[in-house]
Formats: C-alpha cells, structure tokens, sequence
C-alpha cells in the first residue's frame, strides 16, 4: 500500500496482548487515513453505550497517508476517542513530530484497549513493542516525562506524547501532550489516557514511507513548501504567530472577551497580540515538522512568577486565559498556557471554564468560600493561575472546574447555563458567530462540539478570493459576514475540506494556499490513487455523516445543535454590535444541504448512497 | 477632507506606516479613496491582496469604519474619518 505502512497495532493494555493487523485498502480508499479512518475504526468497535472512561473505551490514535513525506507540517497525528468532556466522538489533531516518528516506526495507526493495572508506557521502536513500567513517572509532567524517557530508551531523538497530573485525575478537559507543547487538545483524551494508566508513548522510527510517484511527490510537495514560505496572505502567521488574530481581529469583535459579553477592547486584544510578543518575550523559535511556515512561538521570561522558557501561547490561548478572562498581562497569560502544556490540558476548555466561573463568582454562584479564599475576579491573574494548578492537580474548587463549564452549570444551576458558552458540552472556540455568522451553523453541527477546526467557515466570509480555495467544490460569490444566506453552504464545505485535511494528516495552515485538486494530487502521487476534487468532497461528506450516526447513536438531535444564549445575544459595541446570526435561518439550508431528517439522523438514501448501508441499517433498522 | 487609515498586520509594510493621514477631496467616495491607494501605494501590494485591474482588495482584506463593513464604492466618507484595513486569517 503505497502512502501507508501497511499496519494498524492494536494493544489491549489489560492482557498486555499486542498485534499487528493488516490495515484494509478499501478502509484506506474510503476514508484515506486519519479523523476519516478512525472515526470509521471508533464507528465499528466503539459502542455508542460505552462509557469513555470505562475499561471499555477504546484510544485510537492515526496518522494519514502523507504523514512522515517531504511535506510540510506532515509530523501530525490525530486522536479519535469517545470524549469524557462530551460524551460524544471527538477526532483531535495535534502538531509537531511526533506522527512522522509514530509511522516511520513501521505503523499507520495504534488502537488501545483496556486498561493496565498499573503505570505503563509504551515504547515503539521500529517495529518492536514494549510495555513498560511507568510508575516512576506517575506525577510528572509531560516535560519531565519527555527528557527522563528520552534518557531512559537511550534515544535522544525519540518522540513523546504523555499526559501530566490532569489526565492522571481525570480532568474532563485533560489532554494529551506531545513534543513538549503540542496537543491533541480537545475532548478530554488525556482522561482517557489516564484511566488506561498509560503514561506516554515512546515513539522512534528509521523506515521510510514508500509512496507510488516518490519524484512527483516530492516536486508538488517541495512546490507547496515554498509557496508557504513566500506566500504574502499568510505572513502574518509567519511573523506573529496564531496571536495574529489578537491584533487584526479586534476591530470584528471577533475576540471574546469578559466570557462573551463585551465586543471590543482594543487595549486588552493588543496587549497579548503578536507584537507585543515579539516585542517583549519570543525568542527564536523551532518549526513542526519541515513546516515553512512556522506559526509555533517559542518565549522566554527572564525572572518574577511568571518565569518560564517554552512554547509561546497559541490565539486560542490567549484569547481562553487571556481576554475571556480580562487577564491583560501577556507573560501571566503565557505562564497560564505553560501550566496548561506540562499538567496536559485542553487551553480552550480551561480557560473558557475559569472565565465562566468568574462570571458566577461576579454573580455571587460561586462565593469565596467555595474557592477557598480566592478572589476569583476578572483580571486577577493570581487567581487564574492559582485555579489552573487546583483543577489540575484536582484541588479545592478545580475539582468541580475540572468537569468543564457544562457540567459546573448544571451543579449550580440558577441560571448559570446562560452565560455557559459551550455546545455539546465543548467550549466555544475563540471567535464570536456574532462577528461570523457562519460560525453560526459550523459551531452548532460540528461533529465534536463547538469547535473552529470542523471547519473554518470564516475564512469564506467577505471575501470572493478566500484562502483554501474551495471554488472547484461549488464555493464562490460574495458572503458577507453579517448575513445568513449561504452560510449552511459554507459550513458543509468548510467542514468537508477540514475532513480531507485532517484525514490527509496535515496542518489547516499549510491548507490555506492549497485547493481540493492539489489535495488530490498529493493523494493520488502517495497512494497511486486517481481521485479528483469531487471524489474528496464526497469522502468529506461521508466522514461527516458516518461521524453523525456516531453521535446521532450517542443521544445528539436537532435540539443539541444550538448556539449558546449569550452567542444569541448582540453585543453592545464593537465591529459586530447588535448583530446576531439566524441559527434557525442556516440550520433549515444546512439539514437540506447535509440531507439530515428533521431530528437530525442522516437520510437513508444520502446514507447508502455515501456507501454508508451498514450504517443505514444501524440507524433504519 | 482628512480621512485616517489605520492599517492591520501585514498590510502595514506595504504602507509604510500603521496609520496614515490621507487628504481627499470633500464629497469623496469609497471609491476615491481606492483610486488613491492604487496611484500611492498599487505598485506595491502584492497581487494577492491587490487587484490591480479593478482597482480594490482582495483575499483577506476587508476595509471597515469605526462600526461598519465597507464595501460599496459608492459609500460617501466624511471628513475625520477612520478608515480600517484589516488582515483576515484564520488562526487558533
């Protein structure tokens, strides 16, 4: 199998059983690797019953056909899971190396089962597999974790992923970490990791990918390099890294602040923007995976509380701790999102839950004496990073932060649901549908919560010449961002070409010069396939319902794809005051457009002709 | 009339400055002010943000005011304005 390595291992950590099975072509071909496969992989073996945190949860981790090539951002992987946090089918997409280094160890996905009794690690090297004993890791964070087992394999070059004291505890929002600061972010996996007692997986490989045309690959490939090296649309990210958005976005109301409640705040978006950052704290920093692009920021802090020396705060991060929080001191923020990175978890949710709660704490849901004396007010970065360490390490008031902002509203009820900004149970992203109104429809039905990455619809918004050009997939005209017509339109294609994408493994970034036929190209160069860009428009449409009948499985209907209160609330100021999008209005376009029934189940007919029968069967009867 | 251009991200290079005063005549339109930035500054911004043949922005720029997205040539602009030019990227 050309693009692959030909092997998927499966390790139940309960026997300690470990094998090599053959990976299907036709699962290749009809959902070529990633989301797309392990989403299909969870499908089969995850019943919709099973709770995520039981012995019976499965973690299945996948790379793509790409993967480990000479493309750039090709080192990720992709996390598939039954989420904790939401109860649903998460895929979640992490950067940096350690995919590339998972398949040149000989395999294109791992699927864990069980759970150990006690603290292990796994270590894959070429081909060999060893459970190992983990108990002297058990505490540690993901960074200790990472340079002690580098130390202890005797292989400096190895990968690590490994979750921190929160996925140990079962933080709902806790995350897997790799490459000291990437994550998988999103949906709990590091709880899931935890309950297994799995503490990292040690990766290391030598093999390399064969691939159907090596020197056509390479020229397209090496091509697309250089264009996200040059390309002048997306040099702000070179330049400012993700924290670009604090700067440009600012005037949209695009940036949440004060937990959604104010659209606009210039000063406080600027302070934790990308100059300031520059300016003050980067230093030189390294790129994923032969990325030309190089968004990741790497800062240091010299002296004071906030010392630290790693990975720079991605937007969502500083918009999460940062603005949501009205915390406007960009090295307390950056220390907030290095607490996130080495206890393992998911920036968003925490500090989308920790913004909550000081709305709660402001509105007397929440008193001093159930955050045992901490002043939980905005703008007190003391008491962020104070919550962050208790809910990681699952003390005083974290242990009920640490449930993530749906379940906390539902404990303290009064109302607090309102202003909880969340859907299905993940929390919002760092953009407001208020400033987007396509976001309206991509956060309502994205299949894992609310969520940017499923896709990013706004890129399409007032613009005819938008980036990852979608016109060969019928996407073209003028949408302008505060109208709901073509939105739904939108959103399906958005969400379809993040399937591909996530599916492909690589970076939505380097996706944004690229249009569905050079999608192709690079598939068919890796794997001798002959798709063209409406043979991956369908796959995305079959990933996207197949992940539907997941959840639809799990409880999800019409009425859970919604948009929170506060997201229906117009805002008083700012580039998007008094607008709010009509979720109704898209949501009716999207169910025609995804040919969904009305509570929200996928057609029978759209089903089978996806070349979904099965499904339709577990659905239909 | 005096309009203020304050110029986001990248776009700032191309400029020159992140904010400019700019002098049109009064009663201009959007327009005009599209016609001023293609003779000052159309030689250098990038095809990719430029269309140097209809004389406007493209790809991730979007021009707004103070409270509004801006797109009709025909929209009169008032002396003292402020003029926003910003960088859309998605990013997270």
């Amino acid at each position: 199998m050309k693009g692959y390595m030909g092997k998927l291992l499966r390790i139940n950590l309960t026997t300690g059983q470990v094998l090599e099975e053959p990976l299907s072509p036709e699962l290749a071909r009809d959902y070529i690797g990633g989301a797309g496969l392990g989403v299909r992989i969870a499908y089969n073996e995850i019943p919709p019953e099973t709770d995520p945190l039981s012995q019976d949860a499965k973690l299945i981790i996948m790379t793509g056909p790409v993967t480990a090539t000479s493309l750039g951002t090709a080192g990720r992987y992709e996390v598939i899971c039954k989420a904790p946090l939401t109860g649903i089918l998460c895929d979640s997409s992490s950067a940096g190396h350690w995919g590339a280094e998972f398949k040149r160890a000989g395999y294109d996905g791992l699927i864990l089962e069980g759970a150990s009794t006690d603290p292990v690690y796994l270590y894959i090297n070429d081909g060999q597999v060893e459970i190992r004993d983990a108990s002297h890791l058990w505490g540690m964070n993901t960074y200790e974790v990472q340079d002690v087992l580098r130390e202890e394999v005797g292989e400096p070059k190895a990968r690590v992923v490994s979750i921190g004291p929160a996925g140990e505890r079962g933080v709902l929002f806790s995350c897997m970490i790799n490459d000291a600061g990437r994550a998988p972010g999103r949906g709990g996996n590091g709880a899931v990791m935890g309950r297994k007692n799995l503490k990292a997986i040690v990766v290391r490989g030598t093999r390399q990918v064969e691939l159907a045309n090596p020197e056509g690959y390479r020229e397209l490939a090496l091509a697309i390099n250089r264009r996200n090296a040059t390309d002048p649309r997306i040099a702000d990210l070179r330049e400012f890294g993700t924290a670009e958005v604090m700067d440009n976005r600012w005037p949209l109301s695009d940036i949440p602040v004060k937990n959604w409640s104010l659209g606009s705040y210039e000063e406080l978006c600027v302070s934790l923007g990308g100059r300031k950052m520059r300016d003050t704290i980067l230093v030189p920093h390294v790129a994923c995976y032969l990325c030309t692009i190089g968004c990741s920021r790497w800062v240091k802090i010299e002296e004071g509380p906030y010392k630290m020396d790693g990975p720079g705060p991605e937007y969502e991060s500083l918009g999460a701790l940062g603005s949501m929080c009205m915390v406007d001191d960009l090295k307390a923020v950056s220390y907030a999102a290095h607490l996130c990175n080495i206890y393992g978890m998911d920036t968003i949710s925490c500090g989308s839950t920790i913004a909550f709660a000081m709305e709660c704490y402001e509105k007397g849901l929440i008193t001093r004496e159930d955050t045992g004396g901490i002043e939980l007010t905005w703008g007190n970065k003391e008491a962020l990073i104070r919550v962050i360490e208790q809910i990681a390490f699952g003390e005083g008031i974290g242990q009920l932060l640490g449930q993530g902002t749906r379940r906390v509203a539902e404990q303290l009820g009064h109302g607090a649901m309102d202003f909880a900004v969340q859907v299905k149970g993940l929390e919002l992203p760092m953009h407001d549908p208020r400033a987007f109104f396509a976001w309206a429809t991509t956060y309502s039905t994205s299949p894992r919560g609310g969520c940017h990455l499923h896709g990013m619809s706004d890129l399409y918004e007032n613009t005819a010449n938008p980036l990852s050009d979608l016109s060969e997939w019928g996407l073209t005209g003028f949408y302008p961002r505060h109208s709901n017509e073509g939105k739904a339109k939108i959103a399906r294609l958005a969400q379809n070409w993040a399937h591909i994408i996530d599916s492909m493994v690589i970076c939505y970034f380097a996706g944004f010069t690229l249009k569905p036929s050079e999608l192709a190209a690079l598939l068919n160069l890796a794997t001798g396939s002959e798709l063209t860009p409406q043979d991956l428009l369908i796959i995305g449409d079959r990933i996207n319902a197949l992940y539907r009948a997941y959840n639809y499985r799990c409880g999800i209907r019409r009425k859970d794809d919604r948009l929170p209160l506060r997201s229906l609330t117009p805002l008083a100021e700012g580039g998007a005051a008094g607008k709010v999008p009509d979720l109704e209005y898209q949501l009716a376009e999207y169910y025609e457009i995804r040919r969904w029934e009305p509570d929200g189940k996928p057609r029978r007919d759209s089903l089978i002709e996806l070349g979904l029968a099965d499904v339709a069967r577990d659905l239909y009867g | 009339m005096m309009l203020r251009l304050r110029i986001f991200g990248s776009l700032e290079k191309y400029f020159g400055s992140a904010c400019l005063e700019i002098e049109l005549p009064d009663g201009a339109k959007l327009r005009d002010l599209l016609d001023y930035v293609d003779a000052h500054w159309g030689d250098k911004l990038p095809p990719q943000f430029w269309d140097a043949e209809a004389k406007r922005f493209r790809g991730p720029v979007l021009i707004m005011t103070q409270d509004a997205d801006v797109y009709d040539d025909a929209l009169p602009l008032s002396d003292q304005q402020e003029i926003l030019l910003l960088m859309i990227l998605g990013g997270g």
